[in-house]
């Protein structure tokens, strides 16, 4: 993998995180539907695969509460959200993106 | 739901199975979660078909999804929320140590599979031990070349961490092989005399790194799950090893000069004797005690 391919993979990948947690903090969702959100920002195109194994871990880790919900296609399926006590940590979170892009905006431009 | 056929069924099945296997490491509870929203993933991708599902169709909607090894997360990509983690729940065992602790979880069937090859390929290099510079060592170059050639494979995290020593492995019985050509070339002519000894000298250099790193290797695997008493164990053997390596070389040379000094080009049949009886045995006691036994007991620990 060329050095400008991974720096691009990882810029994806952080930001995938970060688009993840902020649409989970206002709706619910199963998995599928977020894969499907997720992949129709342009700048963020990933396979589509990529997103569960990053649900599970923010899972793990605290940050989604999930529901196991019935579904008529086949086993139940899990229907996550932003855990309450880190909606605080994400708005320091996007604080935080605005500031860097806003930054290096400015060094970019002038 | 709608129907699918059976190639469709099979590509199903078959990407399923590569992602189980894909998620090995990870506990089960997570491995689980994926497993399922990769299948209600399919599911509810076909939901809407109204035909059969064709294998092109499935294998549009499995492309999507990206090869399931790609779905285990780089290390590098684990927690960019840089979130406080959970505690670890009751039942995991406690890190020995910063190594431990901060290392991705190994799967302990795929290292103990991959020690074991390991232990195959030491049992014939140790088998054919012998001072080089006397003998062709062809359990040498067989051992070092099956060492290299079955820890070459697989793109596991477990693979990964052995595969630094399948290099040294293939370069160790390469220039094995050189040595033993050039034993058998001595033969017939005195000029190949002049490169016996450096390339003796660079055999026993490149498999003592080989040793040096599976040993080593042995002893990262043992600090990952736990075992620090067996690490040490490890690091010691290492050296004790060099040791060994050094006594052997200088047994080598001293034969080696002693023959030249005498005008001999040929072993005589009591020295060769003599080394079939002695050398040897110690040196198959030596290996199998300093070298194998330490990597036998880090795969027994990833049993247990």
């Amino acid at each position: 993998m060329s050095e400008e391919f991974k720096w691009l993979t990882q810029v994806k990948k952080g930001m995938l995180e970060l688009c993840c947690l902020n649409l989970l903090a206002d709706d619910a969702f199963y998995g599928y539907e977020l894969a499907r959100r997720l992949s129709e920002i342009p700048a963020l195109v990933v396979p589509l695969g990529t997103v569960y194994p990053l649900l599970s871990r923010l899972h793990q880790e605290g940050w989604l509460t999930s529901t196991l919900e019935p579904s008529p296609q086949g086993p139940a399926r899990r229907k996550y959200r932003l855990a309450p006590d880190r909606r605080e940590r994400l708005d320091e979170m996007n604080r935080q993106w605005r500031d860097i892009s806003q930054h290096v905006e400015q060094i970019i431009s002038s | 739901m709608t129907s699918r056929s059976i190639e469709a069924n099979r590509l199903q099945e078959d990407y399923l199975d590569r992602l189980h296997r894909a998620l090995r490491h990870l506990p089960v509870d997570q491995a689980t979660e994926i497993e399922l929203n990769v299948a209600d993933h399919i599911a509810r991708s076909l939901a809407d078909e109204t035909e059969e599902i064709s294998l092109t169709r499935m294998a549009q909607v499995l492309e999507e999804l990206g090869p399931p090894e790609d779905m285990v997360e780089d290390d590098s990509f684990r927690s960019t929320t840089g979130s406080p983690l959970p505690p670890p729940p009751p039942s995991s065992p406690p890190p020995s140590g910063a190594t431990s602790a901060d290392a991705p979880q190994l799967d302990r069937t795929v290292v103990e599979e991959l020690l074991g090859k390991v232990v195959a390929s030491y049992v014939i290099i140790i088998a054919g031990l012998y001072i080089p510079v006397i003998d062709f060592g062809f359990c040498v170059i067989i051992g070092y070349f099956l060492l290299g050639k079955l820890l070459a494979k697989g793109s596991s995290r477990e693979a990964a961490l052995l595969r630094p020593i399948a290099d040294w492995a293939r370069i160790t019985a390469l220039v094995s092989l050189v040595a033993s050509i050039l034993g058998i070339g001595i033969q017939f002519s005195p000029f190949v005399a002049l490169l016996v000894l450096p390339v003796a000298v660079a055999q026993f250099g490149f498999s003592l790194v080989t040793d040096w790193k599976v040993l080593g290797t042995s002893a990262i695997i043992a600090d990952r799950i736990g075992a620090s008493a067996l690490a040490q164990s490890c690091r010691r053997a290492q050296i004790l090893w060099l040791v060994c390596y050094l006594v052997l070389l200088g047994l080598g040379t001293i034969l080696g000069v002693a023959l030249g000094l005498a005008g001999q080009t040929k072993v005589p049949l009591g020295v060769h004797m003599l080394i079939m009886l002695i050398v040897l045995p110690i040196s198959w006691l030596l290996g199998g005690l300093i070298l194998i036994r330490p990597i036998w007991m880090v795969r027994s620990a990833l049993r247990s």
